[in-house]
């Protein structure tokens, strides 16, 4: 018994020993984790150095920052803004409609209206976008100028008929708006010879560019070919142009077939023979004071109407003018637009003949695009005349050339004189620059109707090169 | 130990957790707490350095967010979770992160030289944003809030587009006639992939390098169909638009479209591209299906975009002409269904149809004005005064571009 009491106080001890290395384990591992703590928390803290040393690397990324941000030129960007403005009865202006719609001083209404505003802005521009930015503003205002110049030489072919000739024209326009939505327009030009026509006898014209404008001495003139004035009115679907005009600048016109020094040369695919030139010339000549109104509906239709004096005089205003209507019809298929025309046309001056005709361009596809013309002539001097013509202009025929064109065109006409004039023509421009295109030129005449000095021919081939600089 | 022990996993599950969230708030987008982004259309003002806030419900400026002193915003897009605005501070080379529940700006984080825009991958963990003057592309981890890479080798970059999934993006040059492929599909590993020539205007500049010494109009903006299947980039030097089959990442096909083509822009079915090609004034509208010009509509000068009713039976172009000019098109005849004009001088920027397709909403930076175009109607509202230099608008769930 008195063993097992002894061992159970020396159990006892051993116990209570155990226990008090526990407690002070404990403590020691108290004390470690304190220590652990502060170590962490010393570590965490950064010194004083560490900290200054951190404040400059933030000063230094501000101003890095700000630096970079103005590394642009800090000149502030300038711009006319229209705003609304609230004004009231005795001229006070709010930015912002006062309570009411009352003006808070005398209480009289507050209408807003719309103002402009010169504003100073802080924006990143750049040197060159301020340039750029000048420039147009100054196009803008100003007078835009426009040079065009075209050089065609015409090789014809047939028996008697081996000549060589020469035509060029320049062409100097001027371009201005004068008030919002309105244009003032005048090209001056001068023209130097006058092709193959005079030899070869063509009804309807085997050079549309030529015309010589020379005097007698060979001098070479600068004729204003015309001087109008345009604006706009309703929201743009209404516009009205007045002065010395050429009509053929809005009537008949073709994507295709609608300019000789671009597209097809022969004047059978220009514009239809048949729509009559009010007065008979070239250059000065053949404009003359006129009115022309069109109305858009901005949908598929097009209503327009023009009126023109029978001779380039301020003399020939009161006389029975040329006048000529058109509907146009533009519509979307075959993959791309199309455009489809209808007009009539009655003469004034001597010439009191009338004629109707169609007109048409259409895409097919991305790179094709069809035309067709047909006119009817009745009344007048020369009843009953008829032509047409059908063609097509293709875009990048060599695939390797982009912006090359291609057209081929085959067209009829009765004559003033009844006989039959036909021919076709094949072309190919190659795209040099923006500003500079190269053609050749292809033309065969089955038929030729002569003139009172010139007898009919048959078969006669002309080739040609055109050089078109246009800036 | 334990003690760390327990703040890691505290941090994981916080992490796990917001991470959850964050997918959440992608997948279904809540309302913030102070503006509904599913509601309210955003506009930078470009000169006032904030961004307005209008209820498209009742066309009322809600109020503007400052974002500090010549930030000179230029594009935003709301985030996918519908609570944070990412904005483009251009002039402080910044992209701000705007909180739309506290209407303050989160975060700023420094990038390149001239940041303007960008598209956000469509789980709202990416961004894309082009230093247009620095030639970068920085990629940002909006959830971090970090830009975590800046890629070089660009000229210009203009456009961006993630593809939906956001495993890929495109980056178009503007000042080069070339396209980019970036595989986004890991953070770690986001690159360059590929790179496409666009357009022949190599073979323009041949015989007239003059002309291109001077300029270069490459190309605004890649944009994917709607299914992600192709990308149309149109080079506006050459006319051409190059078709991007996405899968075999190569050029299958190439448009001639008009004159100096800006950009395509997508109908809301997916079947149509439409084409404003400044150059000739013209639109050019591509069937997708058979990745062919269609029509060439009449358009008019400096074209900067083209919305589209809810149906997408309209198609509504935006001209900066002498007028401002709304042109309006039927897209089932394929024809001009009429025109709108807003006023002199003024200079059309962006706009955003509402997810309804009810309204458009156009910026209009010189008379400092949204215009509200009613689809149904045509008719034309104006809201004044929104800021100075309106330019980008934006709400959660539209189409989004800029210019």
């Amino acid at each position: 018994m008195i063993a097992i009491i002894g061992l159970s106080a020396g159990g006892g001890l051993a116990v209570a020993d155990d226990r008090r290395e526990i407690k002070e384990l404990h403590e020691t591992v108290k004390q470690l984790q304190r220590q652990i703590d502060d170590l962490r928390e010393r570590l965490s803290t950064p010194s004083e150095r560490e900290e200054r040393l951190g404040d400059e690397v933030r000063t230094l990324r501000d101003e890095l920052s700000e630096l970079r941000s103005r590394a642009m030129p800090v000149e502030p960007a300038e711009e006319i803004k229209r705003i609304t403005e609230w004004v009231c009865e005795h001229g006070h202006a709010f930015s912002a409609a006062p309570e009411g719609g009352r003006c808070p001083f005398d209480q009289t209404p507050v209408v807003s209206r719309l103002e402009y505003r010169k504003v100073k802005l802080d924006r990143r521009e750049t040197v060159s976008e301020k340039i750029e930015a000048r420039l147009a503003e100054e196009a803008r205002r100003g007078v835009a100028i426009g040079l065009s110049a075209t050089g065609i030489v015409q090789q014809s072919a047939g028996e008697g008929h081996d000549r060589l000739r020469g035509v060029g024209s320049v062409d100097v326009t001027l371009l201005a708006r004068p008030a919002l939505e309105t244009t003032f327009f005048v090209d001056l030009e001068a023209i130097g010879g006058d092709g193959a026509d005079p030899f070869l006898g063509s009804a309807s014209g085997l050079n549309a560019d030529a015309g010589s404008l020379q005097d007698s001495d060979l001098a070479d003139r600068v004729t204003l070919r015309e001087a109008w004035l345009a604006a706009a009115f309703f929201g743009g679907h209404l516009s009205a142009v007045g002065g010395k005009l050429d009509l053929t600048n809005y009537f008949d016109r073709n994507a295709v077939a609608n300019d000789e020094t671009h597209q097809f040369i022969s004047g059978m695919f220009v514009n239809n023979p048949l729509l009559g030139q009010p007065v008979q010339g070239v250059g000065h000549e053949a404009n003359a004071p006129g009115l022309y109104f069109a109305w858009d509906t901005f949908r598929e239709l097009k209503f327009g109407i023009g009126a023109q004096a029978p001779e380039d005089s301020g003399d020939a205003l009161g006389r029975t003018p040329f006048l000529i209507g058109e509907i146009d019809y533009s519509t979307s298929m075959l993959g791309g637009p199309g455009n489809y025309r209808l007009w009539g046309r009655r003469n004034g001056g001597d010439d009191r003949s009338g004629a109707i005709g169609v007109n048409f361009d259409q895409s097919v596809g991305a790179r094709a695009r069809g035309f067709g013309r047909y006119g009817f002539q009745f009344g007048g001097r020369e009843r009953d005349r008829q032509g047409w013509s059908l063609g097509f202009g293709l875009q990048a025929l060599p695939t390797l050339r982009p912006r090359d064109e291609t057209g081929l065109a085959y067209g009829w006409l009765r004559a003033a004189n009844g006989r039959v004039e036909d021919l076709a023509e094949i072309y190919h421009r190659f795209y040099v620059s923006d500003h500079l295109s190269l053609s050749l030129l292809a033309q065969y005449a089955f038929h030729l109707a002569g003139d009172e000095e010139i007898e009919p021919l048959e078969g006669v081939f002309l080739g040609g090169f055109r050089t078109q600089v246009n800036f | 130990m334990k003690t760390d022990t327990t703040r890691g996993m505290a941090r994981r599950i916080a992490v796990a957790l917001a991470t959850c969230g964050t997918l959440m708030t992608a997948a279904l987008p809540s309302r913030a707490a102070g503006v509904d982004a599913r509601t309210t259309l955003f506009v930078t003002n470009r000169d006032s350095s904030d961004v307005t806030m209008i209820d498209t419900s009742s066309d009322r400026i809600m109020g503007r967010i400052a974002l500090g002193e010549r930030v000179n915003p230029h594009m935003a897009m709301v985030i996918p979770d519908g609570k944070r605005l990412l904005v483009a501070g251009t002039r402080r080379n910044q992209a701000l992160i705007v909180d739309l529940a506290t209407l303050d700006v989160a975060r700023r984080i420094p990038l390149g030289i001239d940041p303007e825009h960008f598209d956000i991958s469509d789980d709202g963990r990416l961004a894309l944003m082009g230093n247009l003057e620095e030639g970068t592309v920085s990629v940002l981890d909006l959830v971090a809030g970090i830009e975590i890479k800046r890629m070089g080798g660009f000229s210009e970059p203009h456009g961006f587009a993630f593809l939906p999934g956001g495993k890929k993006a495109y980056v178009s040059n503007f000042g080069a006639h070339e396209v980019a492929a970036i595989a986004t599909a890991a953070m770690e590993t986001i690159a360059v992939a590929q790179r496409f020539a666009v357009g022949s205007s190599h073979m323009l500049a041949g015989a007239n390098p003059d002309r291109y010494l001077t300029e270069i109009k490459g190309i605004a903006n890649p944009t994917p169909t709607l299914d992600g299947r192709f990308v149309y980039a149109a080079d506006g030097d050459s006319g051409e638009i190059a078709v991007i089959d996405t899968v075999t990442d190569e050029v299958v096909k190439t448009i001639r479209v008009g004159e100096e083509p800006w950009r395509a822009y997508p109908s809301p079915d997916g079947s149509k591209m439409l084409v404003p090609n400044n150059g000739d004034e013209t639109i050019s509208v591509i069937d997708v299906a058979k990745q062919t010009v269609i029509a060439t509509l009449r358009a008019g000068p400096g074209m900067t975009g083209i919305n589209f009713d809810g149906k997408g039976r309209k198609a509504y172009a935006f001209s900066s002409g002498e007028y401002g000019t709304v042109l309006i098109y039927d897209l089932a005849d394929l024809r001009e269904a009429g025109q709108r004009r807003l006023g002199p001088n003024v200079s059309l920027e962006t706009a955003t149809t509402t997810p309804d397709g009810r309204k458009i909403y156009l910026a209009s930076s010189t008379d400092n004005s949204v215009y509200v175009i009613h689809t149904a109607s045509d008719e034309i509202t104006r809201i004044p005064n929104v800021g100075e230099s309106p330019w980008a608008t934006t709400m959660l769930g539209t189409y989004q571009y800029c210019h």
